[in-house]
């Protein structure tokens, strides 16, 4: 252990992050959280070859210059190395660029798009007039960490049916038959005449496309006289492969209503019952109560990728490896999730997954040819810690998979270089884009005990307990 | 937010970076960002080339330019809108010449409607 590890083993504090690669004497020690510097402190302290690049928010810029931060939801020009010196990550094009997003560490649970941004209008519309009932919201805010809206309800119903507010087709989430998904929203009059009211309730919709409806299924009436509910409604999909959730009121008919209902902590779970509530204030702003936050830059598969500034030289290294977070999205053909030649030609380590058999894929070009690692099969989920190991010396190039044991394959690799152009979530022509999320890599001569930190600071982050 | 996704036949490619152009100038790009924004491509089921994009955009963005992007005769337009009639989606077979927007879909989903298929390595 190198004098400038064990000085970082023994730090604390409360900042995330902070530039590597520094000298002893000018690295200020004072607030730094551990974890990360156990996991990076000793790779690129003393000027090593490879790459690191985090999707850590301190990092991302919204402009090519690194004079804008990035924000949630927004797109992602540039990504600063923590290791001063190190190439940055950048993408030109507007329309290729990633965007940042956060979730719990632990996973989505909420799908409910935008549920708890019970201030912005796309979710919670306001004034809306429905079947003769206009509601208007009165008041919004946060109870026992779930964010609540009230809407007030005046009119005369012509029909009893009228929306409790939320933009149900936001919701919409892609899902599969036989899947089990559950609505839930806390129900409460706080004014007005509730005797009005028929019934309040929450229902999951099952669609096979975007606004065909195949039915929707409803909880059991809330009560009306002000006490508050959890209604809750579990569906197991027949038909569809998407599904939203809805928070609904029936009035009775005929008479004129005025009355106002908070609806807090709407949750959309694919699962069978309501689990913990997460805050979901937009489809790349989820977060939840006493969980770290991970975040992330999402590719669209479609043009979404960035390339790094410069070339990444790993010439003067035999052997490195390539420690990635990924989490793949879509089941069909190959993409890739970081890519780096063993010389221009580009290798990469991949994800190629069909339905049914999922794989994860290194493969390596030089300039004796095509070589390529053994297949590693996975399991669901597609989120995971993904090592590549490259030797020349000893012409092997392996697969990990979180911290699971290496495939052991043996590949004749040829070729001298290793200094080309790494991209994210694509080749670097941008070929094969990638449809998932990158949470961060680290590319550099590892030892065992390095390689283990930084698979551990990368399943910290996705969520995932190493095997 | 809200996803754009749009595809050209290679024919038309001038025209999508030019309305690419103008469109990202007049919210706040320059024009440099948005001229390689055509630059991959998807191939439909009868080979033909087809050049992408694909974005996340605001729900502003839409309001203000759907209008007047509906008017071109060039392009066709499919908005995931819940109080619209359904329609089919336009494809690449139903509508080989045109430039097709897909707005809502995610970027994968939108090609896939639209039968493009992933470019091969």
């Amino acid at each position: 252990m190198s004098r400038f590890e064990a000085i970082l083993l023994d730090i604390e504090g409360s900042r995330d992050e902070l530039p590597l690669g520094l000298g002893v004497n000018s690295v200020t020690l004072s607030g730094v959280r551990s974890q990360f510097l156990r996991a990076f402190g000793s790779l690129f302290y003393a000027g090593q070859p490879g790459h690191l690049a985090l999707a850590a928010p301190q990092y991302c810029f919204a402009d090519t210059a690194g004079t804008i931060p990035a924000v949630l939801g927004g797109q992602v020009a540039r990504v600063n190395s923590p290791v001063p010196g190190q190439p940055y990550l950048v993408q030109e094009t507007a329309a290729a660029r990633l965007t940042m997003g956060r979730h719990p560490s632990g996973g989505i649970r909420n799908f409910a798009t935008g549920a708890a941004a019970v201030t912005n209008a796309t979710y919670w519309p306001s004034p809306v007039t429905q079947n003769g009932v206009t509601r208007t919201i009165v008041a919004t805010g946060v109870e026992a960490g779930e964010q609540w809206i009230e809407y007030r309800f005046q009119g005369t119903p012509t029909t009893g049916n009228n929306s409790l507010g939320y933009s149900t087709n936001l919701s919409r989430t892609s899902a599969a038959i036989g899947q089990t998904w559950t609505g839930s929203a806390r129900l409460r009059v706080v004014a007005g005449d509730a005797s009005r009211i028929n019934v309040m309730r929450v229902g999951v919709g099952e669609e096979t496309a975007p606004s065909t409806l195949i039915t929707v299924q409803y909880s059991a009436g809330a009560p009306t006289n002000g006490t508050e509910n959890l209604a809750t409604v579990s569906r197991v999909l027949t038909t569809g492969n998407q599904v939203r959730v809805e928070a609904n009121i029936v009035f009775l008919l005929d008479e004129a209503v005025d009355v106002t209902v908070r609806v807090r902590g709407l949750q959309l779970d694919q699962a069978a019952t309501r689990s913990a509530y997460q805050a979901n204030f937009g489809p790349f702003d989820i977060t939840e109560a006493g969980i770290p936050d991970a975040y992330y830059l999402q590719g669209d598969g479609v043009d979404d990728h960035m390339t790094t500034s410069d070339t990444v030289n790993m010439s003067t290294l035999t052997k490195a490896r390539l420690v990635a977070g990924l989490e793949k999205f879509t089941d069909a053909d190959a993409f890739y999730g970081v890519s780096h030649g063993l010389d221009a030609s580009g290798g990469n380590l991949s994800i190629n997954k069909t339905a049914g058999n999922a794989q994860w894929t290194a493969r390596s070009r030089g300039t004796g040819g095509l070589a390529t690692s053994t297949a590693l099969a996975i399991a669901a989920p597609d989120r995971a810690v993904l090592t590549a190991d490259v030797n020349r010396a000893t012409n092997f190039l392996q697969l990990r998979y979180n911290n699971a044991a290496q495939t052991a394959s043996a590949v004749a690799l040829g070729g001298s270089g290793l200094n080309a152009t790494l991209a994210v979530l694509a080749q670097p022509s941008g070929a094969l884009p990638m449809n998932g999320r990158w949470y961060g890599h680290a590319y550099a001569d590892m030892t065992d005990a390095d390689l283990a930190r930084v698979q551990q600071y990368f399943a910290s982050r996705l969520g995932e307990t190493l095997t | 937010m809200i996803t754009l996704t749009v595809a050209s036949p290679a024919a038309e490619r001038e025209h999508a970076s030019a309305l690419g152009v103008y469109l990202g100038t007049q919210n706040g790009w320059t024009p440099e960002e948005w001229i390689g924004a055509f630059n991959p491509t998807r191939q439909d089921g009868e080979g033909n080339t087809w050049h992408v994009m694909s974005m996340q955009v605001s729900e502003g963005f839409v309001a203000n330019n759907i209008g007047a992007l509906s008017q071109l005769p060039n392009l066709v337009i499919w908005l995931d809108d819940p109080d619209a009639e359904p329609v089919q989606f336009p494809t690449a077979a139903s509508d080989p010449d045109k430039i097709i927007a897909l707005i809502g879909p995610s970027g994968i989903d939108a090609l896939a409607a639209i039968g493009l298929f992933a470019q091969v390595e």
